[in-house]
């Protein structure tokens, strides 16, 4: 069975819950004014902020992203984290005072605390909700993911749920549980991800037929022979579909097999003299419909099997089946010079929908500590190259420009205490993204690996060490999500109650009015995020995160930067770049060969081959903002 | 809320800006190499280097890197501070 329900780990799950939202209830009676939901009162102390940082920024994407891309694709889910903890340096180098030194409330605060421009309130706190929801679909996706199998219950209830519980502890208390609730995350990520690496160097890297912790299932093979009557399968059960060797299937490398009444994809081990050797493959079939079938059934049936094995184990260039505790060098080590069974995946359009079929694949492990699952940077294609440039501009650009990230700056009482909890922050952070190097090769051989969710990498490798694991996990990768979310309804609800309707608006209220109105705004922010991470089910948390941070990046950065920095802003020069580095972000978005994937169609019919739009949409941006900047006059002193 | 922002002098600031600029424009540096290598010299990365690939050792170091000029900084605008900032009583 590919997931037990586990009683604990319902019940550590629904404690956590409990705990949390009963702290937010409590804390509701001692937040009444603005500036205490907004901002704690600005006197949060610089380690607990720090703290605080790392669990608002390691949100799903992190946690449970990176692990499983580095457990799927090696190297480049590695050049993700290196991405994300650059970005902070440009957060603490160029942001943190200067923000800490302007603000308010918000960043629209911020932006407008030089122009007094109506215009400019407007769009920047348009920008902040946009770009808060489109971060707020990797976390709820990446809930889904997780509460699913925990409960045994659809992807949409899963998410319905936790979006429920969260909009209850922002719309209590605001930025005084939220801290709360990062704070203690931060230290729950930080402290698991260290149990979980201990025990994943104390078990080493075995064999599956070594692995007593699970059930280990050979693939099956198929032999296909020609004979006078044509090809045929010898085994019972299984035929070959009619002119199977015109399919689509065919062309892409599998032969469509029959067993019963279902046609599934075999992949095309040996192909010499008339005689064909199959493999048994998973698959993703999405019909225009908007049905998506796991291995031919729906995603509880329970059809897909647990992966991530190792091939053959080389220390020190002896084979051997187990290795038994290793250090953290010798198990990179190891890894490096043994052979690991991946699964890539190929897509392709047949009558009845989308197929994306991944199948085994033995590769050196060496091929997995450099660029090629993700970045097809060896081939010298151009797109390929600008891709990857795209992407690590983003990165690199996008947590300065994170709306939650900014508003956190004004929970501290100084500059000083802004600069020292960024540092606490990259410590803490960079710490992680290390661990997670262990925990996503860990799990590439973990024999735990759900090839088709990525998103479960990390919970799955705790799992393999035990139910009571699994469950700790899950909860924390519960708080790592409730954490984020928590900032983004936040960062989104003040854009609306205090930017839009207090300070746009002029709508007179008191500050109880006020603080009811920031609430009712995170209900609705709320409501939104469920219902996009029900349509977003199934894509990997950090490229979803990937996006956000381009759109950031293109849409707040250069306005962030120039408003700070450059006397020649004005108001509409900062307004047209944030208008123009939105738009082009979220249309190269919604035009790129991924989302094309994601519309049932093939990568390859996307106008551009670009995945990322940070390296079109973030220079746009910064060139509008200066070109309109010295059209219009300067703002009076 | 608004910051403490006593003692706090255009000097600070501008010495602080100066400081974070250039910190900035060295680790983009770094980082803008790093990726470059990745793009027009792809075989480089994969050199085997200390039982790993040379990528990944150059991205471990990049990390540390980055959190190693994070403290820096931290000691260069500690210094300034105490030198420009007036307290209340000077």
């Amino acid at each position: 069975m590919l997931y037990e329900q586990s009683q604990l780990a319902v019940i550590l799950f629904l404690s956590v819950v409990a705990i949390v939202v009963g702290i937010s209830i409590q804390l509701m009676r001692r937040v009444t004014t603005p500036a205490g939901y907004f901002t704690a009162g600005g006197r949060i102390h610089w380690g607990v902020n720090g703290i605080a940082f790392v669990g608002d920024y390691l949100s799903a994407a992190s946690f449970l992203g990176i692990g499983g891309m580095i457990a799927t694709l090696g190297y480049d889910g590695f050049l993700y984290s290196v991405g994300f903890l650059s970005g902070w340096l440009v957060a603490l180098f160029m942001v943190a005072e200067p923000l800490r030194r302007m603000g308010y409330f918000t960043f629209t605060d911020a932006i407008d605390s030089t122009f007094h421009s109506r215009g400019l309130r407007f769009v920047a706190a348009l920008c902040t909700i946009v770009i808060s929801v489109f971060y707020l679909i990797p976390q709820m996706v990446g809930i889904g993911a997780l509460v699913t199998p925990l409960f045994g219950i659809p992807h949409y209830l899963g998410v319905l749920i936790v979006g429920v519980v969260v909009t209850i502890i922002v719309a209590t208390s605001g930025m005084m549980a939220t801290t709360y609730v990062q704070f203690v995350k931060g230290i729950l990520v930080l402290v698991i991800s260290v149990v979980l690496t201990l025990f994943l160097l104390q078990r080493g890297v075995m064999l599956p037929e070594q692995m007593d912790y699970r059930e280990h299932r050979d693939l099956k093979t198929l032999e296909v022979q020609r004979t006078e009557a044509g090809y045929s399968i010898q085994t019972p059960n299984y035929a070959l579909a009619p002119q199977w060797e015109l399919t689509p299937a065919y062309a892409a490398g599998f032969v469509p097999v029959m067993e019963g009444q279902e046609v599934a994809p075999w992949r095309v081990e040996e192909h010499t003299n008339g005689h064909l050797l199959l493999q048994e493959t998973q698959y993703i079939e999405r019909s225009p419909d908007g049905t998506t079938l796991y291995n031919g059934a729906p995603p509880g049936a329970g059809r897909v099997f647990l992966v991530g094995t190792m091939a053959g184990i080389v220390v020190d260039g002896q084979r051997v089946d187990k290795t038994g505790a290793l250090g953290p060098l010798e198990f990179l080590r190891t890894i490096y010079s043994s052979t690991v069974n991946i699964w890539p995946h190929t897509t392709y359009i047949t009558p009845a929908g989308q197929m994306q079929v991944f199948y085994r694949s033995t590769v050196s492990g060496a091929e997995l500590f450099k660029s090629g699952g993700m970045f097809r940077l060896n081939e010298k294609n151009l797109s390929a190259r600008l891709d990857f440039i795209s992407l690590m501009l983003a990165l690199v650009c996008g947590t300065a420009a994170l709306p939650h990230i900014l508003i956190r700056y004004y929970t501290v009482p100084s500059q000083a205490a802004a600069r020292k909890s960024t540092i606490v922050a990259i410590g803490g952070i960079g710490f992680f993204y290390l661990l997670s190097l262990f925990l996503g090769f860990g799990a590439m051989g973990s024999g735990f690996l759900n090839i088709m969710d990525t998103n479960m990498a990390v919970p799955l490798l705790a799992r393999s060490f035990g139910i009571v694991l699994f469950a700790i996990v899950s909860a924390v990768a519960f708080t790592a999500v409730l954490g984020t979310v928590s900032g983004l309804i936040l960062a989104a609800s003040g854009a609306v109650a205090h930017d839009i309707m207090d300070r746009l608006m002029g709508i007179q209220m008191s500050a109880t009015e006020k603080v009811v109105v920031a609430r009712m705004a995170a209900v609705v922010v709320g409501c939104v995020a469920v219902y996009l991470g029900i349509v977003f089910e199934g894509m990997n948390v950090s490229y979803l995160a990937g996006w956000a941070f381009a759109l950031a990046a293109a849409t707040n950065l250069p306005a962030l930067l120039m408003t700070l920095f450059w006397r020649g802003a004005t108001s509409k020069g900062v307004v047209a770049s944030m208008l123009v580095g939105m738009t082009a972000a979220l249309t190269l978005i919604l035009i790129s060969p991924e989302m094309y994937v994601r519309y049932g169609l093939l990568a390859t019919e996307a106008p551009l081959p670009l995945n990322n739009p940070a390296l079109i949409a973030l220079p746009l941006s910064w060139l509008t903002l200066v070109l309109v900047s010295r059209c219009t006059p300067a703002p009076s002193a | 809320m608004r910051a403490d922002i006593r003692g706090i002098t255009p000097e600070l600031i501008q010495a602080k800006r100066r400081i974070g600029q250039r910190m900035v424009a060295v680790y983009l540096g770094v980082y803008a190499l790093f990726v470059m290598v990745h793009v027009f010299f792809p075989a480089v990365p994969a050199i085997p280097c200390g039982g790993v690939s040379a990528g990944l050792v150059g991205g471990v170091a990049l990390m540390l890197f980055a959190v190693l000029m994070a403290l820096t900084y931290h000691v260069l605008c500690t210094r300034v501070e105490k030198r420009l900032t007036r307290t209340q009583n000077t």
